[in-house]
This record gives structure tokens, C-alpha cells and sequence, in this order.
């Protein structure tokens, strides 16, 4: 029964989408002319509340609107930056004056957000945030860095969380910002990773000034919304949708999107690499006459089990969250097998190298492929939460396994042992 | 494909794994262990009775319930859990698949209803060396003496072959050579079965001896080696669903132990250094477990690759039953090498069938050969 009324609703929602696509979508827009109605119909974020640029749609129909764009090759709202994770921070902990300020342009891309959190001092604990925010009238003075922020070099706003409170414990001196980036006390600087790429960057804040109305929530409930920006951010890559790479066509309204993917995505082009090259196993093993040897015939195929079982484990557990489960830390599954093999990758990639395996660049096999195969895998045992951090969550809210005593949370933050370099 | 059990099949999951846990709890496994036969009929003839075990993917039309491999595998993933010793994957597994899958519609009739009751059991006979489990590897030969079949030679790790009634055989035909089926009663005079010691005393081998033994073929004319690797596969894939549920429950007893056992004045379960062992073991068998449960699903579904998916879940299930059983003695410190502790029972049966129908390094190779080609 259940499931006749969802598929009329999913039809329904096709028809609806295609009428209105039908009768509004215009190739000879420009691109922001275009967004600007795609924000006022509701279908650029279906999920959204209809009051607010959405159609109060559940979830589980943006991926059928997306089709339905994608297939019409019809161009979506903005993908760049924080701009979506930002906005379902707003969404859930904004005013209605931050709402009407800010998620207009977020969808039509005429602003680009970036997500300050990560700090040098803390990266698994986030909580242990330094950079502090200190009230000054009805605005507060902002000092410290952040890091590992993607976009940041060209984001005009940023979803910032800092300390406002010393005195009382970690999690409950935090405030959550809007800050805007264009501003002097504010220095964006690239970050040059171990394998040569520079894809995101430092953030220096001297003295920077954030309105007090540009605070979500009351001071001190800070972690409380990053909480939410966290969740989303796990959910957007649970059910992360294909890659968008553009349409390739010649009309004016798809070249500026394909510019606007581009910006967004030149800064990762060592991305695939980072999960590893699996593709190119058997064909490097084959090409350099190594398939003959049955000790590495036994490294590929075990790497080739280990990713179809992983393969095959997110399957379940799509299907487990379409059964009307949510989406918990069994996640933590696929991050780590995700490592895994992108680890694996890199070291039988370069033993079907051999001694070549210490070339790079024109010398090299692939112009370099396998060196930044080698020199960006780390990376996925890092970023997204740290392999260690990925266990102790599924060896605590999966397994149940008792909590490690701590003696950071009961007392004040000035309290707490800090980094001792 | 069905990514997920039904509410149906997770009951009926739910209902085996209760009586298990009672009528094959650790002490039953012990005392029946100890039995000649090495298992207990009262509780193999209630698994038949009440839940009608030999019965579920048997089709309809030879007196089963017709269900798919999903809910042989099911029962398989309840029984490895649980350790239950009995005839459940030697007969109900084992020989039945190769009858289903290889044996002409009318010996089908006549073999397979007797052992849907429960009253027969039957075990298969395939192995003649060490690591050749595959209808290939078969060197028996059956003779034609004009009015029967006559088979000569040994065969090895014969599953629950000391209980059976009857023995199926893969040999290969003289003159030709072609693969068939043969069946063999297990009272005939001329055959000699010896148990085989094994270090997992809950799953019972057996070495058979032919001499001149009277048999009747029950496979059709022609090769039906393809029939019978089919049949293997699946087995195989039953094993692995095996292999997750005792992974399963070694982790849990193992988890359990480490809420309870405290040193240093805190619960060893919160020291990290074990927290990421148990989350690392988990991966392996949620990875092991996606890979079981989607080869029987693709079994079902009547996919091509089922070699691919059995060998894949073999590769898998391998390592981390092992691992499983490895961590757990473990976590349990000194108390876990003791024969009082009930690890060592599963470390055992992780061994047996690691090596079981393939090693992961086969299954590997046969992998990669596939994709390669």
C-alpha cells in the first residue's frame, strides 16, 4: 500500500517537474538569469520549505528532480562550494532575516561559501576549536586559523565556528558565524599538500569583524549547529548523487556552467588518484608482463574482492536507507573499506612498477599517474573523519564498546591540556 | 537485485536462530561432539519436523518448499553461528544441490522427496586429493559392466559420510571420460568408510573406499561437470553465509567479554587499542557478509556470474572468520586458550572451512582469471 502511494508521488513529482520545464526552461538565458527563476519556482531545492525557494518535498525526491534536470539537460542551481551545506545549517538554526539574506544567492551561485571548522590544533577534535570570537558591542572581534578550507579563495561568505567562552567546557563556548570574507582582517592563503597540489587553503583571521547578527543561534550553541552541518555532511556523501561534470554543448548558458564546474573542480583533479587508479591494475599488469606471476595475482585479486565486497556492502546499505532505515554509522563501513583500497591500490600499484616506481613526471609511466597515485592515497584515510575516528564510532555506537574516560568535557576549556607545540 | 531480507525471510531467520540457541547452545555442542556419530538426531530430527529444514530450496515439484538459495543461505548463516554439528550441510547442502542441479528429472523424483522428510540423508563424494574440489579434478572412473555401474578408488573429506544412507559420487564415465552423478548405498558390502580426524570435531569427514561397489548413475548422458561446479558454487556460497554468522557471534563474544572483564580499573572494551581491532574485524565481516548475502541473492535471481560473486565471498569469508576467531582468543587473554572457553570451538570450524571447498588463494586465482579473460 505503501509503496503504490510513493510511486504515484514519484510520477507525480516527474509530471510536475517536466510541466514546469516545459514551459519555463529558456537556452537563451543567461546563467544567472536562468537561476534566478529556477530559485523563485521551488524546484532548484525541492527539499526545501515552499516558503523558502523549495517545494516542501521529502528528501528522497531531490534525486528525482536531478533526473529529471539532468535528463532534459536542463542546468541546476549552483553546486560550488559550501553553498549547500550552508544553507541546511540556515535552514534548520536561521532567522528569517538570514534566511531571506543568504539562501537566494546561494542557490543561484551569486555568493560561494566556504566551511571554516577545521583548525592546525584541531582536526578530529573539533570541538577543541581555538579560534576565538570576542564581543565587542553588537559585532565581535575574530583572531586565529583555520584549515583545510576548500573555496575559500574565492568564497564571499563563510560558515565559521569559534570560541566565545574560555571559561566553561569545550562544547559549550562555542558560537556558530556568517562571516563575511571580503574583508581586511581576513587572509586567504593555498596549502600545499605532500603530493604538490595546493586544493585548499589556510584561513588567517587578524582582527576580523563578524556582526552579532550574523550569529546563528545563542552564544555557547555553536556546537549544537555544527552538529547539524556535520550530520548533513555525512547524509550529502551517503547519498552523494553522480558528478556533474557540465553538458557539453555550445550555447552560452552551458559554457558559463561548464566554467563554473570548472573552477570548482580544477583544484581536485588529483581526486581520482586519491581513491587509488583501481581501473588501471589489470591493464599496467597486463601491458608491463607481470600477469604471468602468481604472487601478484593474488595482491590484485585480493584488492579486486575487497573493493567488489565494498561495492556491494553500500549497495546494502542504500537499499537498507530506501527500506526507511537513516543513514547511521554504518557509514563508517564504507569510509574505511573506501581507505582501505586506496591504501592497498598504491602499493600494488607500485610493485607492478618495480624500480620504476621511483620515477615521476615525463620519466615516469603514465606521465606521473602512479607517483600521485602514491603520493595522494594517505589522503583518504585522513580526510572525512580519520580512520581512527571512523572506528572508534562504529566500536562505540555499533559494537557498544564502553567510552574511553576523558578529561577534556567536565571541566573549563582553559583547563583542558592543550598542544604542546 | 534484493539488497536486503525481507520481513518474511528475517523472521524466519529470527525463528530458527531461537531454537539454535537452545537446542545447539555450546554444552549440546559438546556432548554431541563426543558421540560416535558426532551429532544429536533428537535435535535433527526437530530442525525437521518443526521447520522442515532439508525441505527449503528443494523445489516444489520433488516435495520441497521452493524457496531460493537467500533462505538456504539463511539457515546456513544460523546454523555457522550457532556451530550446530549435524547433517544439515552435508546432506541438506551438499549432496542435495548436486542432485537439484545435476540429476535427470527422474532420479530427482525418487532421491530428492526421502530427503525433504528428513528420513534419508545422503552425503557427496568428490574430493580425491587435497585442495581439488571441482568436477575437473575428478580422476575416479566408473565402469560400465553391462548392468550396473562400477566404481574403484578413494575418496576424501566426504562430509557427514558416516551417517548417510546414501553417497553421491562424482566420477567420470570409462571410455569417454565424461563427469557423471552416481549414487551408491552406504550399506553395500564392498564400500569401507573411515572417519577422518579432524581438528573440527563439529563437522564430521569422512574417508570412503570403493572396491568394485555396485552404483547407479543419476546424471543424464554427457559431461555434466558444469552442472556439478554449479552446484559446488553454490554450496560454496552457503559456506560462506556459514562462515559470516560464526564470525558474527565470535565478535559478539568477544565484544560482550571485553563490557565485562576490567583491568587497570576501567573496561577493557574501552581501551582503543581493542576498540579498533573489533571495529577493523567488523569491516571484514560486514564486507564478508555483503558479499555472501548478494551471491545468493544473485543465485536467485539466475545472474551468469555466480562463480565470480562464490569466489569473491570465499576470498572474503576466509580471512575474516579467521581473523575473527584469532581476535577473539584475544580479547579473552589467557582464559581464551583454555578448552573450558568455548573460542577455541569456532577457531577450529574458521580453520576447517577456511580451507573447505578452496582456499582463498583458489578462489582468488579463479577470480582473476575470470576477469582477466
Amino acid at each position: 500500500m505503501t509503496e503504490t502511494v510513493s510511486l504515484a508521488t514519484e510520477q507525480q513529482v516527474r509530471d510536475d517537474v517536466r510541466d514546469w520545464i516545459a514551459l519555463n526552461w529558456n537556452v537563451k538565458l543567461s546563467l544567472s538569469e536562468w537561476r534566478e527563476l529556477l530559485a523563485d519556482s521551488g524546484w532548484g531545492a525541492p527539499s526545501w520549505p515552499a516558503r523558502w525557494y523549495g517545494k516542501g518535498l521529502p528528501a528522497t525526491m531531490n534525486s528525482i528532480v536531478e533526473e529529471e534536470f539532468f535528463n532534459a539537460q536542463v542546468v541546476g542551481v549552483t553546486r560550488k562550494g559550501a553553498n549547500r551545506l550552508a544553507a541546511q545549517t540556515i535552514l534548520a538554526h536561521g532567522t528569517d532575516a538570514h534566511k531571506k539574506r543568504f539562501l537566494r544567492p546561494m542557490l543561484t551561485g551569486a555568493e560561494t561559501w566556504c566551511q571554516l571548522f577545521s583548525e592546525p590544533g584541531s582536526g578530529s577534535d573539533l570541538a577543541g576549536a581555538m579560534t576565538r570570537a570576542v564581543r565587542d558591542g553588537d559585532r565581535y572581534i575574530v583572531n586565529g586559523q583555520k584549515v583545510w578550507t576548500s573555496m575559500a579563495h574565492i568564497s564571499d561568505w563563510g560558515i565559521l565556528l569559534a570560541r566565545t567562552d574560555m571559561d566553561v567546557p569545550k562544547h559549550q563556548g562555542l558560537s556558530f558565524f556568517l562571516i563575511d570574507m571580503r574583508q581586511p582582517g581576513i587572509e586567504v592563503r593555498p596549502l600545499r599538500q605532500m603530493n604538490g597540489h595546493a586544493s585548499f587553503n589556510e584561513v588567517f583571521f587578524d582582527n576580523a569583524v563578524v556582526n552579532e547578527n550574523d550569529r546563528l543561534e545563542d552564544e555557547g550553541d555553536g556546537w549544537r549547529v555544527a552538529t547539524t552541518t556535520l550530520l548533513n555532511e555525512r547524509r550529502n556523501f551517503d547519498v552523494a548523487s553522480k558528478k556533474h561534470t557540465g553538458f557539453d554543448r555550445q550555447e552560452q548558458i552551458y559554457v558559463e556552467e561548464a566554467e563554473e564546474i570548472a573552477v570548482a573542480l580544477a583544484p581536485h583533479s588529483w581526486y581520482p588518484q586519491r581513491e587509488g587508479r583501481i581501473d588501471l591494475l589489470l591493464p599496467r599488469a597486463i601491458e608491463r608482463g607481470k600477469f604471468g606471476d602468481a604472487a601478484l595475482r593474488q595482491e590484485i585479486a585480493r584488492l579486486f574482492v575487497l573493493q567488489r565486497c565494498r561495492e556491494m556492502a553500500s549497495q546494502r546499505a542504500r537499499a537498507a536507507i530506501e527500506a526507511g532505515g537513516t543513514p547511521g554509522p554504518e557509514g563508517s563501513v564504507g569510509k574505511l573499506a573506501g581507505a582501505r583500497v586506496s591504501r592497498e591500490c598504491a602499493r600494488v600499484h607500485t610493485i607492478i612498477s618495480g624500480a620504476d616506481a621511483m620515477l615521476d613526471g615525463v620519466d615516469s609511466e603514465l606521465n606521473g599517474t602512479v607517483a600521485e597515485i602514491f603520493l595522494s592515497t594517505p589522503a583518504n584515510s585522513l580526510a572525512g573523519g580519520t580512520d581512527e575516528i571512523q572506528k572508534n564510532i562504529l566500536a562505540e555506537r555499533v559494537l557498544g564498546m564502553p567510552k574511553e574516560p576523558r578529561n577534556d568535557v567536565d571541566r573549563p576549556f582553559k583547563g583542558v591540556p592543550k598542544n604542546a607545540l | 537485485m534484493q539488497y536486503v531480507l525481507t520481513e518474511e525471510q528475517n523472521a524466519f531467520r529470527e525463528m530458527i536462530h531461537r531454537f539454535l540457541e537452545v537446542h545447539s547452545s555450546s554444552s549440546r555442542i559438546r556432548s554431541a561432539s563426543l558421540t560416535e556419530l558426532g551429532w544429536d538426531r533428537d535435535v535433527w530430527q526437530q530442525l525437521c519436523a518443526e521447520f522442515e529444514v532439508p525441505a527449503t530450496c528443494v523445489p516444489e515439484a520433488y516435495g520441497g518448499h521452493g524457496f531460493g538459495l537467500t533462505e538456504l543461505a539463511i539457515l546456513a548463516e544460523e546454523m555457522g553461528r550457532a556451530l550446530y554439528c549435524g547433517p544439515f550441510f552435508g546432506s541438506t547442502v551438499l549432496a542435495s544441490l548436486v542432485i537439484s542441479n545435476g540429476a535427470t528429472d527422474e532420479m530427482k523424483k525418487l532421491l530428492l522427496p526421502e530427503l525433504v522428510k528428513g528420513n534419508k540423508l545422503a552425503a557427496l563424494a568428490i574430493a580425491e586429493t587435497c585442495d581439488r574440489w571441482r568436477a575437473a579434478d575428478v580422476t575416479m572412473v566408473a565402469t560400465d559392466d553391462g548392468d550396473h555401474w562400477r566404481l574403484n578408488g578413494e575418496k576424501l573429506f566426504v562430509v557427514d559420510g558416516l551417517g548417510a544412507d546414501f553417497l553421491i559420487v562424482i566420477a567420470r564415465c570409462a571410455a569417454k571420460g565424461e563427469i557423471g552423478i552416481f549414487k551408491v548405498s552406504s550399506r553395500d558390502q564392498s564400500l569401507s568408510r573411515l572417519e577422518m580426524q579432524g581438528i573440527d570435531r563439529t563437522r564430521r569427514m569422512s574417508r570412503v573406499r570403493f572396491n568394485n561397489t555396485q552404483a547407479t548413475k543419476i546424471s543424464r548422458a554427457g559431461d555434466v561437470g558444469d552442472l556439478v561446479d554449479d552446484a559446488l558454487d553454490q554450496a560454496t556460497i552457503c559456506l560462506c553465509a556459514e562462515m559470516v554468522g560464526g564470525a558474527e557471534r565470535l565478535l559478539e563474544s568477544a565484544i560482550e567479554y571485553s563490557k565485562v572483564r576490567f583491568q587497570f580499573g576501567r573496561p577493557i572494551g574501552s581501551f582503543q587499542a581493542l576498540k579498533h581491532r573489533a571495529a577493523d574485524l567488523f569491516v571484514d565481516i560486514e564486507l564478508a557478509k555483503a558479499a555472501a548475502r548478494c551471491a545468493a541473492t544473485a543465485v536467485d535471481d539466475g545472474d551468469e556470474n555466480i562463480s565470480e560473486l562464490a569466489s569473491i565471498a570465499k576470498a572474503a569469508a576466509s580471512e575474516a572468520y579467521m581473523s575473527a576467531a584469532l581476535e577473539t582468543v584475544q580479547f579473552y587473554g589467557g582464559i581464551g586458550f583454555t578448552w573450558e572457553n568455548d573460542t577455541h570451538l569456532w577457531f577450529r570450524r574458521a580453520k576447517s572451512s577456511e580451507v573447505f571447498l578452496g582456499t582463498a588463494d583458489w578462489h582468488r586465482e579463479r577470480f582473476i582469471k575470470q576477469i582477466a579473460a
